[in-house]
């Protein structure tokens, strides 16, 4: 798929309706008669016991249904299952204890959701309040208050993983350079927030449930057994848009089984849309960590050995497929480093903070800000140059495939070749000028570099990595990563596909769309892709979903197959009726002809209806009817290795970004003066796309680095709670990306193609810390690099210029 | 959010007569800004209800005040806390310190105030503002209510 | 995040809509461009039994300018005022601080007495009106009194008004000002400020300095300006007197150092 059509401008499928006003999303679609609304009674303590709670107030008032408590989804549901074996138990609404501000308590269902919330106020709940523990160092304490006292500890998974022989490396080390990181707290809140409707069908005890879940589809198995049904009694169908979702919409997963209840309870369908409120104080959010990171160096900057204690916050619960975010970067914690030996604890603590999840980038900001800092620090320390630091120790492009320390096997790349491009057309020279002209009138300001590899495609055995490898060959080997896509013709040639995607504004439908109709000799037009997804009718495996960049690796590769699959067999049929060999046919221009005499050719529809209309013409032996599915998993994604080693995703691309910041002496903000991303995603399916996916990304990680975070006071409240407070930042604030890209096609998928969609989120938050640590000669950025903690930060130097 | 807010008042009368009035549950009624009732039910303990109002926000706590590390008369620790229903809750003390000066006597006080639930996740901007004036309120109302040439 | 319920009456008159505060008082609303209001009702901090819709009377939505003030009726929203043609001859010191309120959206809806009504204290307009030395105009079945800027605004989302009185117009009295300048510090474009700072210098060289966000209404204060350094002291010494307070986004400290920064911006851009 080398050729150009794939990376010229193919304007988005998506756009006519999306613009204007036309999508179908969960709350647009029609509900049935009789649909009840729910609200949700949610916590307003930290952490409490659930002394009483009263309903009768509430189930007097006109309209109310029902009132579910926890006692009702104990006897209803069983606990959810976790990827992590511990006593805790967790369930959709909140049993004997709540542990977190927003936690669902009770379920108000009635016949609107205004009465719902009338009556909501009138659920006598109460509590007595414990001690909270906030901070993730704090919860590990002997002292501190546990929250499943059944665990007897908050720090639920503790393990250790020793790659190479790190403790040689650090004996013979000239230096040794240590330092500690903390990547906050947030999320990346998608416009449409989650819906769910849910039916009960008591007749054949199933459930029919349509969600804005986003995958993976390894929840459903979760969902039907809390729900005390076998899977195929759970029937999820998934929307045809969705305003978004950047990991948010996995976790919409808990209110599925608790809708489903309600609808049981009430047999009638049972409809809840989740407010703003709601979302920002409960949804989900990704971990918060605190990551200890200590080099062992040589004097001129290389490092030979790392050593890494990741303490990762998951909130109240840590609920499947949790701890995704502390292992997913597990094989690839070595970064774009050749780092021969390394040292890993993760630890999974609790703490009574809303329960986290994945969110884009996932591992790979909290990863990288560590490694990445400690890149700057190690130049500010050797007073090094930190773009020399960085070159010093990239992977060197003749190792590639390379197999790094931890397992990872990067595909392909030349990280070398990329920083000279991005320092070169990025004008690094023009960008420390004009660092040295603001310096010289006494401005505050800095230079950044961040270099990082994007995984993508998860291989579903990463989590397994932290299990011990005696309980992982107990429990059977788990790898690989299954893509599934359908193409099928009609009998007057109109073709369709089908793929096991979620929609979440990717453009997925643009893509596929044009990787078929390339196999098919068609224009992306003449091609209908539909993605709502019905887990009753559908092609899908655990691994359906749109997560961890896996549609580029992955779906769009099944697409690809299940289009070469149909091609073959419509050059078969062709071959018949134009009589020439199979080999002698081609597709195009919506031909199928002989490529030895043009001239001799049938048009697409007129082949595609033999097959329809006369299966008895069909060559012998071919199967008939025109719908192909092929399911795709690459072999490179085995299993973690007896020694823990892992190859996490199926393709590693790489990100190298670099930026000038200034501080504003008077606002304290930070203001990205220019900033330079440069990308090696393998072969760019879409040009325009992929740009929009970066831009996007990049707003997410400027974000992150300046404006995002879910504050919590040491008790517990939860104080970002608005818009007002929660800042997202706006056009306004999202300053302009030269995209940057360079091409190192991956050997292991048949379209060359990698992920792009999460390395900003990835990069960015580094390199504008390492750009502020620059600014302002600090070794500690706290992010969000917010006025006030900068303000705090100068004032601490004695540098507001207070009078 | 936790805050922590101080301030001290000059009052024209002695230690004892303030401590008195400290313990005094009619004044304390009079000084809790929007108290409603405030029912003894024990030497240090008291029912109590209070509607604060910032504007047109009005908020109806229901809980307790208790009194203790009891030191007379040179100074206590008096503690609220409140349910406000759906709109959350508040709970808050003040040390309270007395010392004779110039003839009269020196209160000085340290409140630690927390509010939870919804009026924390939805007030945050204007949260602390409200329970400094609270806290400013109650102690201005003190020392007027024990000496009128109080400042 | 639904309201409870309530009434909704949209009057014809302006003696309707002062009759029903008379009747209802307390539990009556004014529905204006509803920017603060509709969402505190959704959020369930507020409660109405009446809102009472005053957005289409004709009579309150008038601008006019005669030769004492410029009169901005209750159902004015901001972007009208912004676009009246005369402000930015006439009255520089508004056009230079309307652009920050809100977002242009949200000027569409939002009213200029609204604003003032609320009361934040981090509003712009209730420091504009200050600055100018403006008055409120309140209308009841008692009869009709202007307060001053400073009386109004008592403290946050706390104003004189009674229960039974409507905003029936602001007034902006013609500034004799010469210079005025505005600025403001907020997290991001249309935000909350954290300061906002206006200044305005008169004939005599006289400069009124006026801020928000620095305490529970905006305050304003002569300084005098002879030089940089006193003005700075002038400036300093207000800081310390005001103390500011924290939130999320500020601390006191913080808020007196932007105070310090930009009100001597401010008042160098005015002096000059």
């Amino acid at each position: 798929m080398a050729e150009s059509s794939t990376t010229t401008k193919i304007r988005r499928k998506e756009d006519a309706s999306l613009l204007s006003g036309r999508g179908r999303y969960a709350d647009d679609l029609p509900v049935p008669v009789g649909t009840l609304y729910a609200h949700v009674v949610r916590s307003p303590h930290a952490h409490a016991d659930i002394v009483r709670i009263d309903a009768r107030r509430a189930l007097a008032h006109d309209g109310v249904w029902a009132v579910l408590t926890g006692e009702d989804v104990r006897k209803l549901s069983d606990p959810f299952l976790a990827a992590v074996k511990t006593p805790v138990q967790q369930w959709s609404l909140a049993v004997e204890r709540v542990r977190y501000v927003g936690e669902p308590a009770a379920l108000v269902v009635a016949e609107s959701r205004y009465v719902a919330e009338d009556a909501a106020e009138l659920v006598e709940i109460e509590y007595a309040p414990l001690p909270a523990v906030i901070d993730p160092v704090a919860a590990c304490a002997k002292s501190a208050p546990l929250l499943h006292p059944q665990a007897g500890t908050n720090e639920v998974s503790v393990r250790e993983f020793r790659y190479g022989d790190t403790a040689a490396a650090f004996a013979r080390a000239d230096r040794r350079i240590a330092m500690t990181t903390t990547f906050p707290r947030l999320s990346f809140t998608p416009i449409e927030c989650y819906v769910v409707v849910a039916r009960h069908n008591a007749a054949g005890g199933s459930y029919d449930v349509t969600a804005n879940f986003q995958g993976p589809f390894s929840m459903h198995p979760v969902m039907a057994r809390a729900l005390r049904v076998k899977g195929p009694k759970l029937r999820l169908r998934i929307p045809p848009d969705s305003g978004g979702s950047f990991g948010i919409k996995l976790s919409v997963f808990p209110y599925i089984v608790l809708m489903a209840l309600a609808a049981r309870v009430t047999g009638r369908p049972v409809k809840w849309v989740e407010d703003r409120i709601e979302h920002l104080v409960a949804a989900s959010s990704g971990p918060n960590r605190v990551t200890q990171i200590e080099a062992a160096l040589t004097n001129d900057g290389c490092v030979l050995a790392l050593r890494l204690d990741q303490l990762e916050d998951y909130g109240a619960f840590l609920r499947a497929p949790m701890p995704g975010p502390l292992y997913r970067m597990q094989g690839a914690v070595t970064g774009a480093y050749d780092i021969a030996h390394v040292d890993v604890i993760n630890r999974v603590v609790l703490t009574n903070k809303m329960p986290a999840s994945l969110i884009r980038g996932f591992g790979g900001p909290q990863l990288y800000l560590a490694l990445e800092r400690l890149m700057q620090r190690i130049a500010v320390e050797l007073d090094l140059d930190p773009l020399e630091v960085i070159r010093r120790n990239l992977i060197a492009g003749e190792k590639f495939p390379y197999r790094a320390a931890a397992g990872a096997l990067y595909d392909s790349g030349d990280y070398a070749r990329a920083v000279e491009i991005a320092t070169g057309d990025g004008r690094l020279d023009e960008l420390k000028r004009r660092r040295a002209a603001a310096r010289a009138q006494g401005r505050r300001y800095g230079i950044g570099f961040a270099a990082i590899v994007e995984p993508a495609m998860s291989n579903m055995g990463y989590l397994s990595t932290l299990m011990s490898k005696e309980a992982r060959e107990k429990a059977g080997p788990k790898s690989g990563a299954v893509s599934m896509a359908t193409v099928n013709i009609d009998p007057l040639g109109a073709v369709t596909v089908t793929a096991d995607v979620t929609v979440q504004g990717q453009s997925h439908e643009t893509v596929l769309a044009q990787i078929v109709a390339k196999a098919l000799g068609l224009r992306p037009d003449d091609v209908e892709v539909v993605l709502e997804m019905d887990t009753a009718k559908d092609q899908w495996s655990i691994a359906a979903g749109t997560y961890s960049s896996r549609f580029a690796s992955g779906t769009a590769v099944a697409a690809h197959m299940a289009a070469v699959q149909m091609r073959e067999k419509l050059k078969a049929i062709a071959a018949k009726q134009l009589n020439v060999l199979p080999a002698d046919v081609e597709l195009s221009g919506g031909k199928i002809r002989s490529r030895s005499n043009p001239d001799n050719a049938l048009p697409f529809g007129r082949v595609a209806a033999t097959s329809h209309w006369s299966p008895g013409l069909l060559p012998e032996s071919m199967a008939p009817a025109l719908s192909e599915t092929a399911a795709w998993t690459p072999q490179e994604l085995e299993p973690p290795s007896r020694d823990d080693r892992i190859n996490t995703s199926l393709t590693y691309g790489f990100v190298f970004d670099m930026c000038g910041v200034e501080i504003d002496p008077v606002s304290y903000q930070v203001r990205v003066d220019r900033y330079v991303s440069m990308h090696d995603a393998g072969r760019i399916l879409n040009v325009t796309i992929a740009g929009g996916q970066i831009r996007g990304s990049f707003a997410q990680g400027v974000a992150a680095a300046l404006y995002e975070e879910f504050a919590y006071n040491e008790e517990g409240a939860f104080l970002t709670g608005t818009f007002a407070d929660y800042l997202v930042p706006t056009v306004s604030e999202i300053p302009e990306v030269e995209i940057l890209h360079y091409e190192s096609p991956s050997p292991l998928t048949p379209l060359g193609a990698k992920g792009l969609a999460e390395g900003n989120c990835m990069s960015t938050p580094a390199c504008i810390a390492n750009a502020i640590a620059d600014a302002l000669g600090v070794a500690d950025v706290t992010l969000p690099a917010t006025p006030r903690r900068i303000h705090a930060l100068l004032e601490r130097a004695g540098a507001t210029g207070k009078r | 959010m936790a805050m922590t807010m101080t301030g001290e008042y000059q009052l024209p009368v002695p230690p004892q007569t303030v401590w008195e009035k400290l313990n005094d549950p009619a004044t304390l009624k009079a000084c809790i800004p929007g108290c409603e009732q405030l029912d003894k039910t024990s030497d240090t303990e008291f029912a109590a209800v209070a509607t604060t109002k910032i504007g047109p926000v009005k908020t109806k706590f229901k809980g307790k005040v208790t009194l203790s590390d009891l030191d007379p008369p040179n100074g206590y620790k008096i503690s609220g806390q409140g349910d406000g229903g759906v709109a959350g809750f508040a709970k808050g003390g003040a040390t309270v310190k007395l010392t004779a000066r110039d003839g009269g006597t020196l209160l000085s006080y340290t409140v630690e105030a927390q509010i939870g639930g919804k009026l924390a996740q939805l007030g945050q901007r204007l949260i602390n503002g409200a329970a400094k004036k609270l806290a400013d309120d109650f102690f201005k109302n003190f020392a007027a209510a024990v000496g009128p040439n109080s400042a | 995040m639904k309201p409870r319920p309530f009434d909704y009456v949209r009057p014809d008159t302006v003696e309707e809509v002062l009759a029903l505060l008379a009747e209802h008082g307390d539990e009556a609303r004014i529905l204006a461009g509803g920017q603060s209001l509709i969402p505190m009702l959704n959020l369930r901090l507020i409660e109405a039994a009446v809102l009472i819709d005053i957005s289409r009377l004709a009579e309150l939505d008038t601008i006019r300018s005669d030769g004492g003030a410029l009169e901005v009726g209750a159902a004015v929203t901001q972007n009208k005022l912004m676009a009246w043609p005369d402000l930015a001859r006439d009255f520089a010191l508004l056009a230079a601080g309307l652009p920050f309120v809100g977002h242009f959206q949200t000027r569409n809806k939002g009213t200029v007495c609204g604003s003032i009504a609320h009361a934040d204290p981090s509003s712009e307009l209730p420091l504009l009106l200050a600055m100018y030395a403006g008055e409120v105009v309140l209308r009841s079945q008692r009869g009709t009194r202007a307060v001053p800027a400073e009386d109004f605004h008592k403290d946050m989302l706390t104003t004189a008004r009674e229960a039974d009185e409507l905003v029936v117009t602001v007034r902006f009295p013609h500034p004799s000002d010469r210079r005025v300048a505005f600025r403001e510090i907020a997290r991001r474009h249309g935000d909350f400020a954290i300061i906002a700072v206006a200044a305005a210098a008169g004939a005599n060289g006289a400069v009124t300095l006026g801020v928000g966000g620095m305490a529970g209404r905006p305050m304003t204060r002569a300084i005098a300006a002879r030089d940089a350094a006193s003005a700075a002291d002038a400036i300093g010494q207000w800081a310390e007197e005001l103390e500011g307070y924290d939130d999320l986004h500020a601390s006191a400290a913080m808020r007196r150092d932007m105070l310090r920064k930009l009100a001597a911006n401010v008042v160098a851009e005015v002096a000059q």
